[in-house]
């Protein structure tokens, strides 16, 4: 059952923020993966397949978002994610 | 026959066929269903939940055509319709734990969706129109009302009903079966305005509740010339219409034609326009410039302000279609009645005197300056004006000068070609301003008068609040007053004033316009035509004695009796304008 945790973590660095747009591609991206992938900021977290829970972190720049995913594909969602983040939503 | 009292947003008339358009408040009622039925609930939500993601998907292409790339927000929307966890799991409990029938299920749980966003700090409460607009599509779907995407369903000669439509209903519409719009709220800048003048045909808005007893499928007149709308006409009212109607079609063919009164007094004609749809049109028109872009429309329906190059690109194809003629191009616009998403205006309690227009921009310095960096570029590319909003007084035109000055400082740095003296104006849209004319005029290179809000703000009413609507008067002596100083500070500082509110492009006031002094107007394109034949039946002599008159009038009633008296008897006022 406890499969084994893919963690990683990344900054936020899009000037608007985890807004609509961004917050639709995590969510996108998230859905390419079997992986069930959480997003944590401080001791909230979302589901990044659930774009409301996304949304409603409300991450601004600078936010610290890291990763969790497990299942079969964890470390590909885990991986496209963080560069998803990284490249600033291609903003 | 019944006729409801709405505000023109966009002039003309038509005759169609009332469509109800569904709105967000349907009705919904709380049914519980039996527990054998559940089964056949869920089915039909999580079909209309398919439906209506491929509807939204079909609008990409659609919208991107009539709107500007909006698929920023589309696939916002599809995500929200493919959310498991926060939206379509929890809907289908309702359905199978509370037996809720489908689309009381979907109501109730948006309302909980939409109730907890409000209590949250932005951005979050921006995403609520997005919800509604996907709750409304999914009750539709449930309850077998045409949905207004459906495009192909539309009637011929539609007439619009609804209470505002959201960008995507707009611009989703089968145009060329679209006569015109009525709408219970929205304003001159909602999408359904922006829509209907960029068509041509007329729309009200600000009817209010009262539309909810239009039934669909009745016969009804949209009159842009009085802002009624007239359902079940009767057969003289219908006659009377239809003569108009052809008269206008009449006029709708071949060049504006010459704007010169008949004692030969020149009157430039410009066009005002939202996008850059119809530039082209507009030259071969034969009209003198571009009074008024507006660039709200830039900004509408994205997630992000535009870059600085994408704005250089549209000034610049703008600038080069219109070469050499004058292209005024105001600077971003947002606050009271306009609304975007990046900007928070709509949440004062009094938003038409807080946080707008240049006020806004100086507190969105970022956004300000991409826009003016974009425009000092594309000056080079044809004959370019720059036009800011809402101009308070010298001083803050001042403010704003200053940001240009910056921003060419900015570009001379980075070593980009831009034009350095481009006329700088201000728009005319307070009465402290009209009174302050002389001095604004001693930096300002033009000025254009924003005659809704000058009216807006002397007269203290709201003309999209129903309950004062009929006090909104551009006629008021007050307001003609304030239109005279500012008509004079120009001709003393020999600079240019240009009327470019809705009232130069009324032809009952035409006359009285010219009569104040004022020798350029600006107004949608489908009004050129009319207002460039009301300018070659104007005396200038009778035109100012019929200013004089209205200027010294007690009130807006007396004042419109001299301008009834001037066109001749009140009840051939309809068809005499034609």
């Amino acid at each position: 059952m406890s499969a084994p945790l893919v963690r990683a973590s990344v900054t936020l660095p899009n000037e608007q923020g985890l807004h609509a747009r961004p917050s639709a591609m995590i969510v996108r991206t998230a859905n390419r993966f079997q992986a069930v992938v959480t997003m944590r900021v401080g001791e909230r977290s979302a589901d990044c397949k659930s774009i409301m829970e996304v949304l409603m972190l409300a991450s601004p720049r600078g936010t610290l978002l890291a990763f969790e995913a497990s299942g079969m594909d964890a470390d590909a969602a885990v991986q496209a994610l963080t560069t998803l983040v990284g490249s600033g939503f291609g903003e | 026959m019944e006729r409801l009292k709405g505000i023109t947003v966009s002039d003309g008339i038509a005759r169609g066929v009332a469509v109800i358009v569904g709105s967000v408040d349907r009705e919904v009622p709380e049914v519980q269903v039996s527990r054998g039925q559940v089964p056949r609930e869920l089915a039909r939500f999580d079909a209309a939940v398919v439906a209506v993601a491929a509807e939204i998907e079909t609008l990409k292409e659609a919208t991107r055509a009539a709107l500007g790339d909006v698929s920023e927000i589309i696939n916002t929307y599809l995500a929200f319709l493919g959310d498991e966890i926060s939206i379509l799991r929890p809907i289908r409990r309702l359905i199978s734990e509370d037996r809720s029938e489908a689309a009381s299920a979907v109501v109730r749980h948006f309302r909980a969706l939409t109730d907890e966003l409000r209590g949250l700090p932005e951005p979050l409460p921006s995403r609520i129109p997005d919800l509604l607009d996907i709750q409304r599509r999914l009750v539709e779907r449930l309850q077998g009302v045409a949905a207004l995407t459906l495009a192909n369903k539309l009637p011929k000669n539609s007439v619009i009903i609804a209470d505002d439509l959201t960008p995507t209903q707009a611009a989703s519409l089968d145009r060329s079966r679209v006569v015109g719009f009525a709408t219970a709220h929205g304003g001159p800048a909602s999408h359904t305005a922006i829509l209907a003048r960029h068509l041509g045909i007329p729309a009200l808005v600000g009817l209010g509740s009262a539309l909810g007893t239009v039934t669909a499928g009745a016969t009804v007149i949209v009159d842009g010339f009085f802002g009624d709308l007239v359902v079940a006409p009767d057969a003289a009212t219908l006659r009377n219409a239809q003569s108009r109607m052809r008269r206008l079609q009449q006029k709708a063919h071949g060049e504006v034609g010459e704007a010169c009164t008949r004692d030969g007094t020149q009157i430039e004609l410009h066009g005002n326009i939202d996008s850059d749809l119809g530039a082209r049109e507009l030259k071969s028109l034969g009209v003198s410039g571009i009074g008024l872009h507006r660039t709200e429309y830039l900004f509408l329906g994205r997630e992000h302000a535009p870059s600085e190059d994408m704005q250089l690109q549209h000034y610049a194809r703008l600038l080069r279609s219109m070469a050499p003629r004058p292209v005024v191009i105001r600077t971003m616009d947002f606050g009271s009645d306009k609304w975007d998403p990046r900007i928070q205006a709509g949440r004062e309690p009094n938003p038409a005197l807080g946080l707008r227009s240049l006020r806004l921009s100086f507190a969105y310095g970022d956004i300000f300056k991409t826009q003016l960096r974009a425009l000092l570029r594309a000056g080079v590319h044809g004959n370019a004006k720059v036009l800011f909003p809402m101009v308070t007084d010298v001083e803050e035109f001042g403010r704003a000068r200053a940001a240009l000055r910056d921003a060419m400082e900015e570009l001379r740095r980075e070593g980009l070609p831009f034009r350095e003296d481009l006329p700088v104006g201000a728009m005319l849209e307070l009465p402290a301003t009209a009174l302050l004319a002389d001095s604004l005029f001693a930096e300002a290179d033009f000025v254009s008068i924003g005659s809704n809000d000058l009216i807006q703000y002397a007269l203290a009413v709201d003309r999209t609040n129903p309950e004062v609507a009929a006090l909104f008067v551009p006629h008021h002596p007050g307001v003609l007053r304030l239109m005279q100083l500012a008509v004079q500070a120009a001709r003393t500082a020999r600079k240019s004033i240009t009327v470019c509110g809705e009232v130069a492009g009324m032809s009952r006031y035409t006359p009285l316009l010219i009569g104040l002094g004022f020798t350029s107007l600006s107004m949608a394109p489908s009004r050129l035509r009319d207002i460039a034949e009301a300018t070659r039946a104007c005396n200038v002599p009778a035109c100012r004695e019929l200013a004089e008159a209205m200027l010294a009038a007690p009130g807006p009633l007396a004042a419109d009796k001299l301008l009834d008296a001037f066109h001749g008897e009140r009840p051939k006022r309809a068809t005499r304008r034609g």
